[in-house]
Order: C-alpha cells, then structure tokens, then sequence
C-alpha cells in the first residue's frame, strides 16, 4: 500500500474529470442510500418519474450504491412483485409510510 | 400466512421461537438466496471464475452472511417497503461486495499522488475541443493541488480515476465505504468551489453530461 507511480490509467480523462467535479450535493450517505433503497425502487417501480433529489444525485457519485438500486429494481422487476395491489405500500409517495406488511 | 406460504407479519414470525419462527427462517433463507444470486449473476463477468458452481459458492456465502446482518436489524423494519424488498436489499449488498472482493482478491491496490508531470489526456479531434479540454483537464489538476489534502487526492484518484472499487478500497485501508464516499463528496465539493473561484462555470446539467464531452467552460479565460 505504498504510494506508487501513477499508473497509465492515471490520467486526467474527460471522464476522469466528469467524475471529480460531479455535484454529489445534497449530502446523502452510504448508510442512508442503503435505508432508503427498498423504499425507492418500489416508488420507482410504481412511478418511473419518481424523483428524490439526495438518492438521485448520491447514485450518479457511487457506483457501488447505483449497481445495488439497479439490482433490486431489476429483480423486483423480474418478480413482478411491484404491481399495485400486491400486498405492498398504496401508490404515493416512498417517503411516506406505506401500509404495514409485516 | 400469504398466498405464497409467507408470514403476514414477517418480524413476528422471525422472533417468536417455535415452528412458526422455523419456518420462517427456512422462507428468508430463501430469499435472501435468490436476491444473491440474483446478484452474483449480473457481475458473474467480472470473476475470474464464473463457472454456475462458483457463482453458486459466493451466493449461498453472501446469503448467509447477509441473513446475518438482517436479523441483528430485523426489529428496525418500519414497513414502509415489502419486508421481501427490504430483505433483498441485505443479500445484494453483501453479494455485490463479495463479488468485487472475489474480483479484486489477487490484484494489488496501489494509492498514488498526481504527478505534476503527468500530461492531461484528451481525446477531441478539433484543436480548438483539443485545447479547451487541455485547459480544463490542467484546472482541474491544478486545483487537486491546490485545494485537497494528499489523503483526498489519493482517495479521489483510487476510486474516480483508477476506479477501483469503493468497498475493496475500503477494506484494503481499514476503513467503510461511508467514509470513503464522504471523503469523495468533499473532495468534489473542493474542487466546484475552487474551479468556481477560478472563472470556471459548472454546467447546471454537469452531472449528467455525457462523458465525452466538456463539462467545464471558462469564457473568461481566466488561467
Ligand atoms: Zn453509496
């Protein structure tokens, strides 16, 4: 784990730079994108134009929180779980508390 | 019990000892590994072993250990999503972070500083595209250097520009992926606010430009 010479993928890249100068505000952490996955995919599920600005803008500066929301909403998808009436949360906001389901 | 043979009140059943809790468990394990290899499927590319059986092997680990970690947090489930969606949620994190650690098990993560001689790459085939992304990649630098720590220029390096992953980072330095991704939100807040001072405009849609093209102007031409 010593510092090493920058390797040749170590360059400014236009990519590179799109990355560094990302606006990741507002603040939203790993812990609080993972509390709030199951509640946002099934929001985007039930409305793709779903919108949470802090979840939006945490997914597009971590690529490891944006694989895992992609996930989930792929295998609920796959599922078929996310149909109105299925047991889950009444159509509306995420943010709020849907139903009990437990 | 639902139609698909699963508890009505998921937390209940998980802390009731009895047959009731036994079932349920044996139910959650499944799920959990579904969700898993759900996962390890769609980043099985990146194994150096994708084999069914070795995709399987990190499945049914991940879904073990995420199992885990549910039940130490089961009593905090608010139902405010499906408990299935929220149990999801457990496996494919772990999944994902095992799949990366798998990826990344045999490879060396080297943290390096920017070097000042270190050209900027660019890639625009018109010289005047060619030399204002010259010009903003030589920004760009100048305010890694100026306005970030070595630590948040190593950290930003590692993770944005060598894209090593963040939970492999993390476990090489000892440290979490909220830290880390803490440590990336200041450093692009660093160097807005730097890039500002200098004359640079951020574009409004900045987040979602496409890669390939300039995302910075400065129409002042200020150095
Ligand atoms: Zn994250």
């Amino acid at each position: 784990m010593n510092p090493t010479p920058p390797s040749e993928s170590g360059s400014l890249t236009p990519a590179a730079i799109g990355e560094l100068v990302l606006d990741t505000t507002p603040w939203l952490s790993c812990d609080e994108c993972f509390e709030r996955m199951d509640t946002h995919v099934e929001a985007l599920l039930r409305d793709p134009g779903h919108h949470d600005l802090a979840m939006d803008r945490h997914l597009q500066g971590c690529a490891a929180c944006q694989e895992e929301v992609q996930s989930l909403r792929a295998l609920l998808t796959s599922e078929g779980t996310a149909r109105r009436g299925d047991h889950g949360p009444e159509a509306g906001s995420a943010d709020q508390p849907g139903p009990l389901t437990r | 019990m639902t139609e698909r043979g699963e508890p009505a009140d998921w937390v209940e059943a998980l802390s009731t000892p009895g047959p009731g809790q036994v079932q349920a468990l044996h139910l959650l394990h499944q799920l959990m590994v579904r969700a898993a290899a759900h996962q390890v499927w769609r980043m099985r590319a990146v194994l150096p072993n994708s084999s069914p059986g070795a995709v399987e092997v990190i499945a049914n680990q991940a879904a073990d250990e995420a199992m885990t970690a549910l039940l130490a947090k089961v009593h905090t489930f608010e139902g405010r999503s499906r408990f299935t969606t929220w149990a999801y949620k457990f496996a494919i994190l772990q999944a994902a972070t095992d799949v990366r650690r798998v990826q990344w098990q045999h490879r060396e993560v080297e943290l390096h500083d920017l070097e000042l001689s270190d050209p900027p790459t660019v890639g625009h085939d018109s010289p005047e595209h060619q030399a204002e992304a010259s010009d903003l990649a030589r920004a760009v630098a100048r305010a890694m250097r100026t306005a970030l720590t070595p630590h948040q220029r190593r950290v930003a390096l590692a993770l944005l520009v060598d894209d090593i992953p963040i939970d492999v980072l993390a476990d090489r330095l000892g440290t979490s992926r909220g830290a880390l991704y803490k440590t990336v939100h200041d450093v692009r807040v660093r160097l807005r606010t730097e890039l500002a001072s200098r004359g640079y405009l951020l574009d409004a849609t900045a987040t979602v430009a496409p890669k390939d093209q300039p995302i910075l102007s400065n129409p002042a031409g200020t150095p």
